[in-house]
């Protein structure tokens, strides 16, 4: 019998005309770890609201939920952990976060001392507890929101994008924390991703969501061969070893990670060319940065020490490094916000730079989209014209009277970038611009920014994800403890490393024709 | 060491200390009160944090003191004995006095009150709260996660703006950029919050917060209980026979002054010498 069984669910919100969910029909079996995929939009997080009672939306739901082994009163039986690291953290404190749950449970203070301090050593974050929660990391927060929906030990975890803001190495330290518990306490878990690399060779079972329908339901291999069958769009989402795979004559079995891709390739043979992607030839230089220190206040050392860059006109050039390295700082002396403490920022004359932040609802104030944008017409003399036909070039042409907030993800992105625009920037700055961007929204803000640099305009761009990196960009600083590398070309960078390069390289290394991204590799004729 | 009084101990015996420590404090009339206030403070502060917090302590209490030393006696003329005239006004050895004494008594309240955030009373206050009041602790939990968050979100949106429109002198664009980030902040924080219940739902918060049992009080915490109320009432006793401090027209010293005194500074520093017996056995066996 199994755990749980949705069958014929369809849900349509209140007041919406449109069904999210149309007809599905699926069972988990106790001790799972399931991955429920599907793009941006494709009803993921109402299917995962849906299964928990005090979280579920309200609206025209038709179907049934059946749960066997769950008791319907006890809200701990199921655990939640959503996508955003900050915004999930109620307490100030790690110890309270832990304890919120269990207060409102019930026990008593005895009992809630010994389940806060027995959870905090199965899972090493004993340091963390007398910590205040804006001292952490990123990934230590949503750790430590992941041990708070584990206090209450729950029998089913759902995972909503738990990976989505964090970088690499936190991700897998989060996931390496899932992976611990489902072998150690057969919990069942359901988790919601739209990036497979790290995730796909731990699931037992693949559900697809495709607009709102279950497309698929079975075996991570399949699921593979299902993607690239009916639905290639989205092969850009599936880990690095089976895009390359998929490409090569030969395929019985799908590889799922560099380990068995290697494998593949040696007996696959040499039946490939790699064809690289041109990259932007440089024009005049734009804003030099030389020997940039720079320290916070209150920190014991400084955030950016001996920095130095040199920007291009009508480049891409990505800032990597691991996760307090000294980016953002370093992004913010470009942009002029912050002063060096020494050394010098040399922007050439007439050159005007705007930033974008990680979050672009900084950049709006709450008036509809076409206000927002004309917000600064005066300043900078453009009209609403131009105004419309940007919002037309990117694909925004109807929203006009809409508010900035309800727009999706990738389209606020956009947005952001098209009020930044029309002030006519020659450079522009982009800390972390596809933090939560499934694959088809990576692959065209890539070409967007292509176009862009086409148009003569420089690129600085943060971001930590190395195979968008090597999409998009042309140059790369590498930042390490607040240092630069000296820069170099993406493609040459990323061939010279071992580990901190794309999961294509790594598979391809040692082979006399290693490509860097997966779209390189063409099968011979 | 003296961290140990305060983290480990009940939430009755440390709030007690606390509002005994407060009060005594600023009832201090008189130099001798008062100095020995703003020692204890400064023993207090130097036991639990460190050199470095007792010079900052030194450094914020030196200057109200000195102050209030020059301050009072040009604007209070009282006092019978003149040390010297400045703009017809004497400079009385009284006058100079009760500034002196009213200086160090505010510079002690304000040193017990930053030991008392670094020794996390208010986590304490929120623990006795949250047994009576829960949602009002909630609350005020809440308050203490949202400042610093929506000061940075602040602090972030004017660097957005800077960054594209550079830097401002005018006030009025100042202004203007405040509001704007003050709307974003508000918009942004709204949204966010929607997460933030949510995930609260999610963790059984439906109708409020419940009040939940409390650790019970162990042997010792009761101990110190005791030994406080005595201590306190003590203290209390020779402070009303030693009377409010004359310094006008001239200064009187009470016979009771010196023992309350001593009563009172036994009070104040009860965590030190409570926790010092161990600090010394420590000490010597490096």
């Amino acid at each position: 019998m199994a755990f749980i069984e949705v069958n014929h669910l369809s849900f349509c919100y209140a007041g919406a005309e449109k069904a999210v969910l149309h007809d599905l029909n699926f069972a988990i079996q106790e001790g799972e770890l399931v991955l429920l995929f599907g793009a941006s939009g494709s009803g993921k997080t109402t299917l995962l609201s849906l299964l928990k009672k005090e979280i579920a939306p309200l609206g025209d739901r038709t179907g049934e939920i059946v749960f066997h082994g769950l008791s319907d009163n006890d809200f701990s039986a199921i655990g939640y952990v959503a996508q955003s690291p900050e915004n999930q953290m109620v307490a100030d404190t790690v110890q309270r976060e832990l304890a919120f749950g269990l207060e409102n449970a019930g026990f008593d203070a005895a009992f809630l001392y010994r389940r806060i301090a027995e959870t905090a050593c199965y899972f090493g974050i004993e340091a963390l507890l007398e910590k205040k929660a804006t001292d952490l990391s990123g990934g230590q927060k949503q750790l430590c929101n992941l041990c708070a929906a584990l206090c209450l030990s729950p029998k089913l975890l759902l995972l909503d994008e738990p990976l989505a803001h964090l970088d690499p190495i936190a991700a897998e330290n989060f996931l390496s924390v899932l992976r611990r518990i489902h072998r150690e306490t057969g919990i069942t878990i359901l988790l919601c991703e739209h990036l497979t690399e790290q995730v796909l060779p731990d699931c037992d079972r693949v559900l697809c969501l495709d607009e709102g329908r279950l497309t698929f339901d079975g075996a991570p291999q399949d699921f593979c061969r299902h993607i690239f069958q009916h639905q290639p769009s989205l092969g850009g989402s599936l880990p690095a070893a089976a895009q390359i795979a998929s490409k090569l004559p030969g395929l019985r079995d799908y590889p799922l990670t560099v380990n068995e891709g290697r494998r593949f390739l040696e007996t696959a043979g040499e039946k490939w060319i790699v064809r690289p992607r041109t990259v932007h030839t440089p024009g005049r230089v734009l804003m030099r940065g030389r020997e940039l220190w720079f320290a916070y206040p209150s920190a014991e050392k400084p955030a950016v020490a001996n920095a130095s860059l040199t920007i291009y006109a009508g480049e891409i050039h990505a800032i990597v490094g691991g996760n307090g390295a000294g980016k953002s700082t370093l992004l913010q002396l470009l942009a002029g916000v912050l002063r060096p403490l020494h050394g010098k920022v040399k922007k050439e004359k007439g050159v005007r730079s705007a930033l974008l932040p990680q979050d672009c609802r900084l950049l709006f104030c709450g008036a509809h989209l076409l206000e927002e944008l004309m917000e600064l017409s005066d300043r900078f003399g453009y009209t609403e014209q131009d105004a419309r036909a940007l919002l037309g070039q990117f694909g925004l042409a109807g929203y006009e009277q809409r508010h900035p907030y309800d727009l999706s993800g990738g389209e606020l992105q956009k947005a952001a970038i098209a009020k930044l625009l029309l002030a006519s920037p020659d450079l522009l700055l982009l800390d972390e611009p596809t933090g939560g961007m499934d694959s088809c929204a990576k692959a065209e803000f890539a070409r967007l920014l292509g176009q862009l640099a086409e148009t003569g305009k420089g690129i600085v761009l943060i971001t930590h994800d190395l195979t968008f990196a090597a999409e998009a960009a042309d140059t790369v600083t590498m930042l390490s403890g607040g240092h630069t590398l000296p820069q170099q070309n993406i493609r040459a960078f990323l061939l010279e490393n071992r580990f901190f390069t794309t999961a294509e390289y790594r598979m391809t290394r040692l082979l006399p024709q290693p490509a860097v991204l997966a779209r390189e590799v063409e099968p011979l004729a | 060491m003296i961290k140990n009084f305060f983290y480990r101990r009940a939430d009755v015996p440390v709030l007690l200390y606390a509002a005994a420590v407060l009060l005594f404090s600023m009832a201090s009339t008189g130099p001798i009160f008062s100095a020995v206030g703003l020692l204890c403070a400064l023993v207090s502060r130097a036991a639990s944090s460190g050199r470095r917090a007792l010079r900052s302590s030194v450094g914020l209490a030196l200057p109200v003191i000195l102050l209030l030393t020059i301050v009072n006696p040009l604007v209070n003329t009282g006092g019978l004995t003149v040390l010297f005239s400045v703009f017809d006004r004497p400079v009385t050895v009284e006058a100079t006095l009760y500034g002196l004494s009213a200086g160090m008594t505010l510079a002690a309240v304000l040193v017990w009150f930053a030991h008392f955030n670094d020794m996390a009373v208010s986590e304490k206050i929120l623990g006795v709260f949250s047994g009576i009041f829960p949602t009002t602790a909630l609350a005020a939990v809440l308050i203490l996660r949202y400042i610093p968050a929506l000061l940075r979100t602040g602090e972030q949106a004017n660097r957005v703006r800077a960054a594209l429109c550079g830097d401002t002198r005018n006030k009025s664009e100042s202004l203007r950029r405040a509001l704007r980030s003050t709307t974003i902040v508000l918009e942004k924080s709204l949204e966010d919050s929607a997460q933030t219940a949510k995930s609260m739902n999610a963790r059984g918060y439906k109708r409020g917060m419940r009040r939940h049992k409390k650790l019970p009080m162990s042997a010792s915490d009761k101990g110190i209980t005791a030994l406080l109320t005595v201590l306190i009432a003590c203290t209390a006793a020779l402070f009303f026979a030693a009377g409010s401090f004359v310094f006008f027209p001239y200064v009187r010293l009470s016979p009771w002054s010196v023992p309350a005194a001593v009563g009172m500074a036994l009070l104040l520093l009860l965590p030190v010498l409570a926790e010092g017996k161990e600090r010394l056995v420590w000490r010597l066996s490096k």
